[in-house]
């Protein structure tokens, strides 16, 4: 058990100060009391007086001064006594009832002096087993080297120690001791705290792995990692910063850092590297690295001083770098963009609201910019285009999309409505807080209406092209790249989509058309020939389509255009009425052939007949004439009648031959057309019939008529005709008044009129007058055969012109007919 | 009065040949009438008149009336014959004889041919012989 022997140098200082005060009041009273004394100078006995006073005052302050002095010493003494006592009853208990284990020990034997109650818990024995035994039975280490270790804490040397530890129950543990020499009255013992590390150990040995892993991370991390000694070396380089230094590790590794990089004594990272390394400071900023052979990268640096001196963190950024570089570039462009550009551009905050626009935006929709400030997106948009706006707006705010653009009617402050192009952002500031929407507007109306000029136009062509089965193309002469028309593709009958160029157009046609359309190409390009083909080509779907094709050259866009129309119906069409026609014309023609066949015939018939018939008249009538001069002798006036009669029926009967055969010619023989004089014809008709008029009264109203062109034979045959009629059916009449002429109805045709007043018709019988046979009057009445108007009518149809008449019975008639001009 | 040896006339038509001898009789400006049926008929006669062995039954004719209408060998084609026939058996006129106008593709045929002197319209009577004889005969 530990008894303390404190020196009492506190008592020791009480005397002295004691002695010393009495001393220092003593002399300090004898000499003020006494200077006092001389001031007030009293006499005598009032001196002696106060000098006995004096000595008395003295004795008493002192007297008390002394009391209270041993009075509070003595009292001290006592204290510290029990003081001393507490202390010592204060270490008794810290040591037995430490719960860190201590031992004491005897450096010389070894022997355990004194333990506590932990030391005793600790390695298993009571008190009295544990004062029993030696630190050799504890210490697993041998006899010597724990005497020398005792040495060695006696002198002072050393203090703390490893060992392992035996405890009773046989088990060795790792120890921490800390531990001293400690004098107790004339003995010098050890003293021992002991403290059980084995967790620690093991906590130990995973660490120490753990920093093997995170050296085995270093290596693999994509930042470059350093470490420079305090001597500049470098210590370790992980891949990452093999890179970064573009030079391999092993070539850095052990090698003093200035030696590596030359120069780099003057550059800002040497000077923050040096003052980690003196003042174990830390930093972390972007560096821009300038290699040996004058390439440049950025890096983002951490230095931090660490135990072996720094490290360094190194991130490269060349890339960032650039992109910022760029950025600010484009920043800078922007900004003229904004101030001078064509472009109108305009921030505008989360409510709409133009905060800034330039002088573009201004112009576009002809507000002013103050007025603009005070307006939103809202109020110069067009109402239909609001609602397809906002929710894009709002997306675009709350970053669901990161760009809108779009095409918008604005309202200008004119109410003129403009289409604008519009490209919106969104600008947020670090903390992604929004901060404006930035707008960029192109007026585009001009273009617009452009576009809505070529909808319409396109649409057009488009309804052109379906009703008119026709579509256009064009190639361009270098690429052979080749646009159609939607209606080429459906001529092709092939989808919208399909891929088309030169090649496969002219693969579309038909072998025979193929080479055509080939050479025709080739001339275009080659020497800008048009062309303007009819082919065929074979659809998708394998049908034979009939094509009209037409290429011009438009060599100064070197491109060739056309025209492409799908003419299979109208060539069809075409073939149809072809091939009708050319059997019209055949059947035309055999009937032609016929019916000049069976004129011919009739013609030759009627002239046999005619031929043959006078042949028997004329021995009718010329045998009845000798008959006649040789009966005159008999003196028998009826033989004069009957041959009379004879003669008059064969007469008869040879006008009736005459007129029937002229009728019959003159229907059907060519026609010679050549111009005529009609007054000549005339006047020689009226001479011929000198017979027929000798002793009448007949008043001739002749106007002169203009020259036709007609065949003079048959005009003639009318003319005498109407004439020898005017004549017959007047004869009757005491004055007979016969009138021609002409009359111009029309640019086509003249009309001419024979008229006259004599037997007239009744206008029902009008349409019997040209009939063949057709007669009015009996023979009696007026002589004629019936043949003449008839034959009158066929010539004038032959000349294609018409005839008719008008009469008023016994009053006149008057025969029309007309001849083209 | 002019008056010619002799007068052929052609044509089929017996009928027409007895009048037509008539007349020409009628009009005493012909010594002697010969009457042939067809055109054959008429080269044979012809070609026999040149013999002078034959003068007295085959005389040749001062004037030929030609029908053209004939049988076995029509008026046309005896006049292509006749024109090849030597200048010695040729009559010194002939005339066709028509009961009908020409057609006209007939009349441009009759009009090509040399050896047709003139037409006249059957029947022939003894003023037509005679105004003929006058026209076209000297003597």
């Amino acid at each position: 058990m530990i008894e303390p022997t404190p020196k009492s140098r506190r008592s020791f200082k009480l005397e002295y100060k004691i002695a010393l005060t009495y001393l220092v009041i003593g002399f300090l009273w004898i000499l003020f009391s006494d200077k006092v004394l001389d001031m007030m100078e009293p006499d005598d006995t009032l001196l002696t007086k106060f000098q006995t006073y004096k000595g008395s005052f003295f004795i008493l302050v002192t007297t008390i001064m002394l009391y209270l002095l041993v009075q509070r010493h003595m009292k001290r003494l006592g204290v510290e006594e029990a003081k001393r006592m507490e202390s010592e009853r204060h270490y008794r208990a810290l040591f037995n009832d430490n719960l860190a284990v201590i031992l004491l020990m005897d450096p010389i034997s070894g022997k355990i002096e004194d333990a506590n109650q932990a030391a005793c818990n600790y390695y298993g024995w009571d008190y009295p087993e544990m004062c029993e035994k030696t630190i050799f039975e504890i210490n697993t280490s041998n006899k010597e080297r724990i005497r020398s270790n005792l040495a060695a804490i006696v002198s002072g040397k050393i203090n703390h120690f490893e060992f392992k530890h035996r405890l009773a129950n046989g088990e060795i543990r790792d120890v921490e001791v800390f531990t001293g020499p400690i004098q107790l009255g004339d003995r010098t013992l050890v003293y021992s705290h002991i403290n059980d590390i084995t967790e620690q150990k093991i906590a130990r040995e995973i660490i120490r792995k753990n920093d093997e892993r995170y050296r085995n991370t270093l290596d693999q991390m994509i930042e470059g990692c350093q470490i420079i000694g305090f001597d500049w070396n470098y210590l370790y380089l992980n891949r990452a910063a093999e890179i970064h230094n573009k030079r391999p590790n092993d070539e850095l590794m052990g090698r003093k850092y200035m030696d590596m990089w030359p120069g780099i004594e003057s550059t800002r990272v040497f000077q923050l590297i040096k003052q980690s390394l003196e003042e174990r400071t830390s930093s972390h900023f972007e560096n821009e690295f300038v290699f040996p052979d004058g390439s440049i990268d950025w890096f983002d640096l951490s230095i931090q001083p660490v135990p072996e001196g720094v490290f360094i963190l190194s991130i490269n950024i060349t890339e960032r770098k650039l992109q910022e570089k760029q950025l600010y570039e484009s920043e800078f462009r922007f900004n003229n963009l904004y101030e001078s550009g064509p472009f109108g551009m305009v921030m505008a905050d989360a409510d709409f609201r133009f905060k800034k626009v330039n002088d573009a935006f201004c112009n576009i929709l002809g507000y002013s910019e103050e007025e603009l400030q005070q307006l939103r997106f809202t109020d110069v948009t067009h109402p239909d285009e609001i609602g397809k706006d906002l929710p894009n707006v709002r997306r675009l705010i709350n970053r669901e999309i990161t760009v809108y653009k779009t095409e918008k009617r604005y309202i200008r402050k004119d109410g003129q409505i403009i289409w604008g192009s519009l490209t919106l952002t969104s600008t947020y500031d670090n903390e992604g807080h929004f901060l404006y929407n930035l707008g960029i507007v192109e007026d585009i109306t001009p273009r617009k209406q452009a576009e809505e000029l070529l909808k319409n136009s396109k649409k057009l062509l488009a309804e052109t092209e379906l009703i008119g089965k026709v579509g256009g193309w064009e190639f361009n002469i270098d690429t052979f790249q080749q646009t159609w028309t939607d209606e080429v593709y459906r001529i092709h009958e092939v989808d919208l989509d399909f891929k088309q160029d030169i090649n496969a157009g002219i693969n579309f046609y038909a072998p025979t058309s193929r080479p055509i359309i080939e050479d025709a190409v080739q001339r275009v390009i080659g020497l800008g020939e048009p062309f303007d083909l009819e082919l065929e080509i074979i659809t998708a779907k394998g049908n034979l389509r009939k094509v009209h094709t037409i290429g011009k050259p438009d060599l100064e866009n070197r491109r060739v255009y056309g025209f492409f129309q799908d003419i299979t119906e109208r060539k069809k069409a075409e073939e149809e009425i072809k091939k009708l026609n050319e059997t019209l014309e055949q059947r035309v023609e055999d009937r032609t052939l016929q019916l000049r066949q069976s004129n011919q015939e009739l013609e030759a018939f009627s002239y046999s007949v005619s031929h043959d018939l006078r042949a028997p008249l004329r021995h009718v009538i010329g045998f009845s004439e000798k008959l006649e001069s040789r009966l005159k002798t008999m003196e028998d006036p009826e033989v004069n009648r009957l041959t009379g009669k004879i003669k008059a029926s064969a007469a008869k009967m040879s006008l009736l031959i005459d007129e029937l055969l002229s009728y019959s010619r003159y229907g059907s023989t060519d026609l010679t057309l050549i111009p005529l004089s009609l007054d000549s014809m005339i006047d020689e008709i009226i001479r011929e019939a000198n017979d027929l008029i000798k002793g009448r009264n007949i008043e001739w109203n002749i106007q002169p008529l203009p020259s036709v062109t007609a065949d003079p034979t048959l005009i003639r045959l009318v003319w005498q005709n109407l004439i020898l009629n005017a004549i017959k059916f007047t004869s009757k009449k005491e004055h007979a008044t016969i009138e021609i002429g002409c009359q111009q109805t029309s640019q086509k045709e003249i009309v001419f009129f024979v008229k006259d007043n004599g037997a007239g018709f009744r206008m029902s019988y009008a349409d019997k007058l040209f009939g063949v046979f057709q007669r009015l009057h009996s023979t009696e009445e007026f002589e004629g055969t019936g043949i003449g108007l008839a034959t009158v009518r066929r010539i004038i149809n032959r000349h294609n012109g018409s005839v008719w008449a008008e009469g008023v019975e016994n009053e006149g008639a008057t025969l029309y007919f007309t001849l083209p001009r | 009065m002019k008056m010619i040896d002799c007068i052929l006339l052609i044509d089929d038509d017996l009928n027409d040949n007895e009048f037509h001898s008539l007349a020409i009789e009628e009009s005493a400006a012909c010594r002697q009438i010969r009457e042939v049926n067809n055109g054959a008929e008429a080269l044979n006669y012809l070609i026999r008149s040149a013999d002078p062995a034959n003068a007295g039954a085959f005389p040749l004719p001062d004037l030929i009336f030609l029908d053209l209408n004939m049988p076995l060998m029509n008026g046309f084609t005896f006049l292509e014959e006749y024109s090849k026939l030597e200048p010695g058996m040729k009559a010194k006129k002939l005339i066709v004889m028509l009961s009908v106008p020409l057609n006209r593709s007939d009349e441009i045929k009759a009009k090509s041919i040399r050896e047709i002197d003139d037409f006249c319209f059957k029947p022939l009577t003894s003023v037509m012989v005679r105004d003929i004889i006058d026209r076209y005969f000297d003597c």
